[in-house]
Order: C-alpha cells, then structure tokens, then sequence
C-alpha cells in the first residue's frame, strides 16, 4: 500500500472548456514515516494524469518535457502527516471534444509515489467539457479542421506505433516461454464512497443530501480463462426464500456479468477479460449485510420480491455512484431516462463508467492500464 | 408542521444489525398529507444519525425516485408506522450515537418547520 495517498479535486467541473480545465491534487503522508515523492516528475499531467472519455475511450495527452535533473532526482521527503498540493491546468487539447470526461491520478512509478503492482490512484473525477467558443471573424474552419486531423492522425499513428511494439514483445516472450497466461490474480477491494446529491425537484427533497457508503468485494483475474470475477459476499438479515434469493442472485448476475470486458495493456488475454458478477449468500465473512424487507430502500435493505432496484443496490457495492439529478457538481438531470444506464435507470443495464473500481483492482493486480468496453467491441 | 413523528429504537445498545427504529408519522393537522412512500421507508431519507461529537453518520443512498409511483394519502388523524431493522450500516463503529426521524417537503420545504422526533441514544457495540 502507497504511503502516500491522494486526492484530486476540480473548482469548475461542468461547463469548462478544454485549455482551461484543471485540477488540483494533493498528496497526503498517512504513514509513520518520511515518504520520498519527486514533485518536479509529478508535475507533468502526461505522465500521471489518466483521462477516460463517456464510453471509457482513453484520452491521450501531449508528450510531456523532456527530463530535467530534477526529475532524474531523488524528490522531496514528504513528513508523516504532511502533504504537498499540485495543481494541472491547460493539459487537455483546445481541440478536445465536448461531453463528459473523468480523470485521476496514477503513479506507477516510485517516484510518483507509487508502484507498477501497487499503484498511487486518486478515486476518478468527473467532468464535463463545453465547446471553446471560437471568434467566428478571426477563426476560418479550414485551418482549424485540418488542425484537427493533422492532430487525429497523429493520435492514430502513435497508438498503431505503440501497440505494434508491444506486440512484438509479447511475441518475443511468448517465443521464449516468459509469459504463460495461466496466472490467477486476487484483489480485495474495500473503498469509502460518498456522493453530495442536490437539484432534487420539488416533492424529492428529501433526496438531497450526501451518503455515505462502502464498496467491498474482490476481483479475481484468471488469465486461463480471460475472465475477471466480482464477488460480493452478502449477509442476509431476516425471512426469505430459496427461490427469492435465486431471484436475486440471477437478475443482479445476469445485469452485471458478460456485458464488458477490461482490455488490458498485457501480453495475455489480447481480447480482453469478460467481467462476470457474482453475487454469493454467506452466513459470516460477508462484505455487506442486506437486510431483507418489504421494499427496497437503499443499498443495506433489499425487498424480498424485487428483482430490478437491487441490481442498481449491488451497482453501489462495487461502487458506482448514483446518475440523476446532480451528484457530486455532475448534473445527471431526471430518473428513469432512457439509455442513462442503471445508476439513472434500474429498468437498464450497466455503463462502461460504472465499472470502475473493478478497473482499478485488476489495473493493480496486474500492474498495468485496462479500458473497460463491450465484449463485443475489439480491444 | 402538520406531521408530527414518535420514534423509538429497539433495544438501545447492540451491535448495528440488532438496533430496530421504529416511526409514528401522525397527520395532527386537518388536510390530507401527500408523500411517496418510500421517503419515510428508506432510513437514508428518514432517519438522522450522529456521533457523540455530533458529526453526521452517512448512509448509503437512497433508491432511485420512481417519478410515476404512486403516492399515498395521510388523511387528518392517520398514522403511517415504519420499522427501520438494522438502519445502522454494518461498518458503524462502536461507541454513542443519536437518531431521530425527520421529514422534509412533506412536512413543509423549510427545514425549520420541517417535522422531526426527538433524538433518541444509541449505544452501538462490536
């Protein structure tokens, strides 16, 4: 586990335009003891920045500098208890889409306060990017357009490059026998959520206001069989039946298992690890106790005959946030729409988004970038 | 206020899953009162919980407003009775707490006149 950990805020997250989105991260020493972190090296957003678009596309940032001696230094020694705040401005292209974005902090590297199997990461940040309003007297479209493509091709070019190097490695490993692809990885997750929830119409006031929860449940990669599981274990408290737990445990599976995959930046599993949910009844070692009623009113209360509000509950669980109204600055607008996903919508499936600290799991348990898409998609 | 609330916990001291809440939602006023259900049945919009320092103990969030449920009338003189079982989260820490139940856009959209019970002591135990 990093020493230090990291938090990343935004003053303006909706509404923004590209040149002039930031935001500002600040590293905290939890620990006992001296924590050394290279400011200068984690200065640079291309380097420690990872920013994922709506359909969880990642968004490629500029080369950063080249190094300077300080980068190649030894850092700072950051005290127990103390903290050095870094702020990132402009990092995202002018040209950069509008729609909605997240971003985080990831130090893989020990200078960047963390490591490639244990990385540094800060929860992901949702923003939303607005048009840059162009002055239509100065501007002309065809300069900008062929900006765009010049920048596109550029974008294609390098991916093709980097993916095209990196499949002569795993050729060459695979070649002298360095990598088998039989591994099984585990990873425990255990995270505090909380949402601010607000702009709740009238008549749902009492819907405003902030929560607090905790995602728990464990990944594991198996790389034989280029699946991930997600298993939540669940105490129940109080009467119900066989055939309603069944009930349960097949409308959650079925909502959240071989919908995505992880596309992941390894040797192994070149199409991707199906994520498969799975939900199991335990009678100790639990991660969340359900209590089992009439109606189901939020995450820790189940109601026994229902089969569609307990799946986005169990979206929770593996800690996606509530979608409508506005959550966290993010305004999601009405329940119930169409096509917004389970967090807005429990009549729908999982999105891309909701994924996330699965991501992060299996991101640490094999030490390198994944991007979750739609098994049918190509990684 | 037209709603005035009686709340009580059962029994008082106890591990989370074992503490009970139980709400009286009484219509003292003379109209009807309208309300979803589900916001006096969820213990995230109904209840309030703090520590012994006063600071808020979060619950996980409510289920997601169905804009077409239907909602049910509290004539004058009518209760609405909820039982809260284990409105404690499982990761609550040991020591001294305080709930009560509380309302807000029912009992009127100002929080100074919205309905709430008297605060009842916890005592949560490992």
């Amino acid at each position: 586990m990093p020493q230090l950990r990291v938090e990343l805020t935004s003053e303006d997250r909706v509404g923004v335009t590209p040149g002039e989105f930031g935001v500002v991260a600040i590293f905290i020493n939890g620990s006992d003891e001296v924590a050394q972190f290279n400011v200068a090296q984690a200065s640079h957003p291309s380097l420690v920045l990872e920013i994922e678009d709506a359909q969880g596309e990642t968004v490629l940032l500029g080369a950063p500098d080249a190094p300077t001696e300080r980068d190649s230094g030894p850092g700072e020694g950051v005290e127990p208890g103390g903290s050095v705040t870094l702020e990132y401005v402009g990092f995202l292209d002018r040209s950069q889409a509008p729609g909605r974005y997240r971003v985080r902090y990831v130090g893989r590297y020990e200078p960047l306060g963390g490591s490639r199997e244990d990385p540094l990461a800060s929860d992901w940040l949702d923003f939303e990017l607005t048009a840059l309003e162009v002055d239509f007297e100065v501007a002309e479209p065809l300069p900008v357009r062929r900006v765009d493509l010049e920048q596109t091709a550029l974008r294609a070019f390098f991916s093709w490059w980097s993916n095209w190097w990196h499949n002569l490695l795993c050729f060459f490993r695979r070649l002298f026998g360095g990598e088998p692809c039989d591994g099984v990885f585990t990873r425990n997750v255990d995270e505090a959520r909380t949402e601010v929830m607000a702009d709740a119409p009238p008549g749902f006031e009492a819907w405003n206001g902030t929560y607090g929860w905790r995602a728990r449940f464990r990944t594991v990669v198996d790389q034989s069989a280029c699946r991930v599981t997600v298993t939540t274990k669940v105490r129940l408290v109080g009467s119900i039946t066989d055939a309603q737990k069944t009930a349960w445990e097949n409308a959650i599976e079925a909502d959240w298992s071989n919908i995505f995959k992880l596309c992941c930046r390894c040797c192994c599993c070149k199409n991707g690890y199906t994520i498969v949910a799975n939900i199991e009844f335990v009678t100790s070692g639990e991660d969340q106790v359900v209590n089992v009623g009439n109606t189901t009113t939020n995450m820790g209360n189940w109601g026994r005959n229902d089969t569609t509000a307990v799946s986005h509950e169990f979206g929770h669980m593996l800690g996606a946030l509530d979608e409508y109204y506005t959550v966290d600055g993010t305004p999601w607008g009405m329940p119930f729409q169409t096509g917004a996903g389970i967090m807005n919508n429990p009549n729908e499936g999982p999105l891309a988004r909701h994924y996330g600290l699965v991501d992060q799991a299996v991101e640490a348990a094999l030490g390198t970038s994944c991007t979750t898409r739609p098994v049918s998609a190509n990684c | 206020v037209t709603i005035h609330i009686q709340f009580e916990v059962t029994p008082t001291k106890g591990r989370p899953e074992e503490l009970v809440g139980h709400a009286h939602f009484f219509n003292q006023g003379d109209a009807p009162v309208s309300f979803i259900p589900v916001q006096l049945e969820s213990a995230s919009l109904a209840l309030e919980i703090v520590d012994r320092e006063g600071h808020p103990v979060l619950l996980p969030p409510p289920p997601v407003p169905d804009p077409s449920a239907t909602t049910v009338n509290l004539a004058p003189n009518e209760s609405y009775l909820v039982d809260y079982p284990g409105f404690l989260p499982s990761w609550t820490q040991p020591g001294e707490y305080r709930v009560r139940a509380q309302l807000t856009g029912v009992a009127g959209p100002d929080p100074d006149t919205a309905a709430a019970s008297d605060w009842i002591a916890l005592i949560v135990t490992a």
